[in-house]
C-alpha cells in the first residue's frame, strides 16, 4: 500500500535545506559531492519550448530535448570535469544559482516529495564584461533515504527557446 | 586604401591557393571584416539555395513552420487546396507586419492582425475588411502572399534562393545529391523529430562549416567524448579500414567519410543500443545490403559522414542524423539550428538512443559540441591578436586522394566562396 506523505513544516524545511545545500555544491564545483545526493535511477531532463499561438495546449516540444541524461551521464559528466580536457569547462564558469519559490507537495510515492523550484543562473566566464542568465522552473522529486534526499527526478523547463549561454555543460 | 582594405571592400584575394608548393590559406580578414559579411550577405545568402525544411515537418494540409533562412522571416506550408509546399516572406504585402507569429502550428489561414487582412494557405488575398474603398482597381492577385522567389524540394529537403536567375537545386546539388540520397534510403521514410536546439556561437560562421567537415580534430579535441563511449562498452576499433577519404564535390560541397568508431541507429548495433534491438538492427542492414547491394549498404550502415552543402547547410549522419544551419548575424557570431532527422517507422527504444546519442554528442549540454564551440571561440579570440595573417589550410594537399583527417573538402568550401564572394562564380 503506498499512501502520499504528508507535507509537514519539517519536510518544507528538509527539502529547502537539501536544495540549498546542492546550490551550494554546485557553484563551488563540487560535482563528485553532489554525485552523493543523486539517486541511481536518476532522470534529468531539459525539454525544449516553442513558441505557439495562446490556445495551444503546451509549448514544451515532445520529440527533441536539450538535455537527457541519467546516473551514467551524469557521472561521465562530474569524470569528464575532472580530466584535463573537457575544454568548454577549463577554465571553469563562475556560477550562482539562485533558488526561490520552492512548492512542496507530495509525491507518488510514499517516500517521495515533489518539489517545484525557480532557478535563476548566473553565469560568467574569462574576463568577458558581460554574463549569462538563465530562468526556469525546475521540477525535482525528491527520494527520502537514510539521513537525507536522493534527487531522483528533475525537469528543468527553461524560459527561452533558444539556448542564451555558451553551453548547458553545466547542472542546473 | 591599403591593398589589404581594397580586398576586404571587394571580397577578393582572401583565399590564396599555391598548388606548386602546396599552400593553401586563408585571410583571417574573411572571418573578422563587418565588409567582407556584408558581401557574402549579398552574393552567397541572397542568392544561393539555402535549406528551409523538410517536407515532413509539414505532412497535413495547413501545417505551417515558421523559419528565418538567410536571415530572412520566411514560413513553409502544406497549402491546403493545391497541396504543395510552399515558402512564402513573412510579411503582410499591405504594409509590413509579419503574418505567421507562431513557429509551427496548423492553420486555414493566416491573418495579418495590424488591419486583419487575410490570406489562405495558397498565398492568396481573401479578405480584409472594407473591401469596398478599394473599389478603385486594386489588383487583389498583386497585394497576395509573396513566394520565396525560388523554392525546390530534393528528396524531402525544401530548399529556397531569393535569385529568380538561379540554376535549379538538382543542378546546385551537383555530386551532393549521392550523399543525400544515402542518407534517405537508408531510412526508407525520414521525418524530421519534433523540436530544434538553437545556440549561437562568438565566431565568425565560416569556422563552424570548416569544424562540421574536418576530421582531423576528432580525436585532440573530442577525447572525452571517445573515453565516455568506450566505457559504455564502444568497440571504437570497429571503425577501422573504413574507407577514410575527404571529397571535393563541386560548387562548395564538400564531405568526409570515414568508418563508423561508434553505433549507427540505422544498423550499425553497438551495446548502448541494448541486446533487444539487436535483431532488428542486423535484419536492416542485411535488407539493405540486399535491395542496394553489397557496397552501397554497408556505405549506409557502417560508414559516417559529414556533408556540407554550399553554403550553411550540414547534414551529419553519425551516430544520428543531424541537420543543421548556420547563419551569421555578425562577423563573429553565428546561429545555429539543429534537427534531428529519423526514420519514421523507426523501433522505440532505437528512436530513443538515437536521440540520446544525438545530445551526448552533439547537444548544446553534451560531451563533443560544447568544446567544438570553445574551439570555434578560441579562433575567433585568437584573430583579434593579429601578427599571423593567414590561416592555414593546406593539409594533404600533395596526396592523389584526400583522407577525411585532410583539408581537401574545407578547401572545396573556400575555392567556392571565394569565387561567389567575388562576383566570378556568377
Amino acid at each position: 500500500m503506498t499512501t502520499a506523505t504528508e507535507i509537514t513544516d519539517t519536510t518544507v524545511r528538509e527539502a529547502t535545506e537539501w536544495l540549498f545545500t546542492e546550490a551550494e555544491l554546485l557553484d563551488a564545483g563540487k560535482y563528485r559531492e553532489w554525485l552523493d545526493l543523486v539517486a541511481e535511477d536518476l532522470s534529468y531532463v531539459v525539454p525544449l519550448r516553442v513558441t505557439r499561438e495562446r490556445e495551444a495546449e503546451t509549448d514544451i516540444v515532445e520529440g527533441l530535448t536539450l538535455m537527457d541524461d541519467d546516473w551514467d551521464s551524469m557521472e561521465m559528466r562530474v569524470l569528464r570535469l575532472e580530466t584535463e580536457y573537457a575544454w568548454a569547462e577549463d577554465p571553469p564558469s563562475r556560477s550562482r544559482h539562485f533558488v526561490t519559490n520552492i512548492r512542496v507537495a507530495a509525491g507518488e510515492a510514499e517516500d517521495e516529495v515533489a518539489v517545484k523550484s525557480n532557478l535563476l543562473l548566473y553565469r560568467t566566464r574569462g574576463d568577458v564584461a558581460t554574463f549569462d542568465i538563465l530562468s526556469g522552473e525546475r521540477h525535482d522529486v525528491l527520494r527520502r533515504v537514510a539521513g537525507g534526499y536522493r534527487l531522483a527526478k528533475r525537469v528543468v523547463v527553461l524560459d527561452q527557446t533558444t539556448v542564451m549561454t555558451h553551453n548547458l555543460a553545466l547542472i542546473m | 586604401m591599403s591593398l589589404l582594405d581594397d580586398h576586404v571592400v571587394t571580397g577578393t584575394g582572401l583565399v590564396d591557393e599555391d598548388t606548386g608548393r602546396g599552400r593553401f590559406r586563408v585571410h583571417r580578414c574573411a572571418m573578422t571584416a563587418p565588409e567582407v559579411l556584408n558581401r557574402e550577405l549579398a552574393e552567397i545568402f541572397n542568392r544561393c539555395w539555402l535549406y528551409v525544411g523538410h517536407t515532413s515537418e509539414v505532412t497535413e494540409p495547413g501545417d505551417y513552420v515558421r523559419r528565418s533562412v538567410g536571415g530572412r522571416p520566411v514560413f513553409m506550408v502544406r497549402a491546403r487546396k493545391s497541396g504543395q509546399v510552399k515558402v512564402f516572406h513573412n510579411t503582410c504585402p499591405h504594409r509590413g507586419a509579419v503574418v505567421c507569429r507562431a513557429d509551427t502550428g496548423n492553420t486555414k489561414i493566416f491573418q495579418c492582425f495590424y488591419h486583419a487582412w487575410t490570406f489562405d494557405t495558397e498565398g492568396r488575398l481573401t479578405g480584409m475588411p472594407g473591401r469596398d474603398a478599394y473599389e478603385g482597381g486594386a489588383d487583389f492577385a498583386e497585394l497576395s502572399l509573396r513566394e520565396v522567389a525560388r523554392v525546390e524540394e530534393y528528396r524531402g529537403f525544401v530548399f529556397a534562393c531569393y535569385d529568380p536567375e538561379a540554376v535549379d537545386l538538382v543542378t546546385y546539388l551537383g555530386q551532393a545529391r549521392e550523399y543525400l540520397d544515402l542518407v534517405v534510403d537508408a531510412m526508407g521514410e525520414p521525418e524530421i523529430v519534433a523540436g530544434s536546439n538553437q545556440y549561437s556561437i562568438n565566431a565568425n560562421w565560416k569556422l563552424l562549416v570548416e569544424n562540421s567537415i574536418d576530421g582531423y580534430h576528432g580525436p585532440s579535441t573530442h577525447d572525452t567524448y571517445i573515453k565516455y563511449i568506450v566505457s559504455q562498452g564502444t568497440d571504437i576499433r570497429s571503425g577501422a579500414g573504413g574507407g577514410n577519404a575527404g571529397y571535393d564535390l563541386g560548387n562548395g560541397h564538400g564531405v568526409i567519410e570515414y568508418g563508423a568508431p561508434w553505433g549507427r541507429p540505422i544498423a550499425k548495433w553497438d551495446p548502448l543500443f541494448g541486446e533487444n534491438a539487436r535483431p532488428g538492427m542486423e535484419q536492416t542492414a542485411q535488407d539493405l545490403a540486399r535491395r542496394f547491394g553489397e557496397s552501397r549498404g554497408h556505405a549506409m550502415t557502417h560508414t559516417n559522414r559529414n556533408l556540407l552543402i554550399f553554403p550553411n547547410l550540414v547534414i551529419n549522419d553519425i551516430m544520428a542524423v543531424t541537420v543543421r544551419t548556420l547563419m551569421p548575424t555578425a562577423a563573429g557570431h553565428v546561429e545555429v539550428n539543429a534537427w534531428q532527422l529519423a526514420p519514421r517507422d523507426e523501433a522505440e527504444d532505437v528512436r530513443a538512443q538515437r536521440l540520446d546519442s544525438f545530445l551526448t554528442f552533439l547537444g548544446p549540454g553534451g560531451f563533443a559540441t560544447p568544446d567544438d564551440l570553445e574551439a570555434l571561440e578560441s579562433c575567433q579570440q585568437g584573430f583579434a591578436s593579429g601578427g599571423v595573417e593567414w590561416s592555414d589550410i593546406s593539409r594533404g594537399m600533395g596526396r592523389d586522394r584526400a583522407k577525411h583527417d585532410d583539408e581537401e573538402q574545407i578547401r572545396a568550401f573556400w575555392r567556392q566562396w571565394q569565387a561567389v564572394v567575388e562576383g566570378s562564380a556568377r
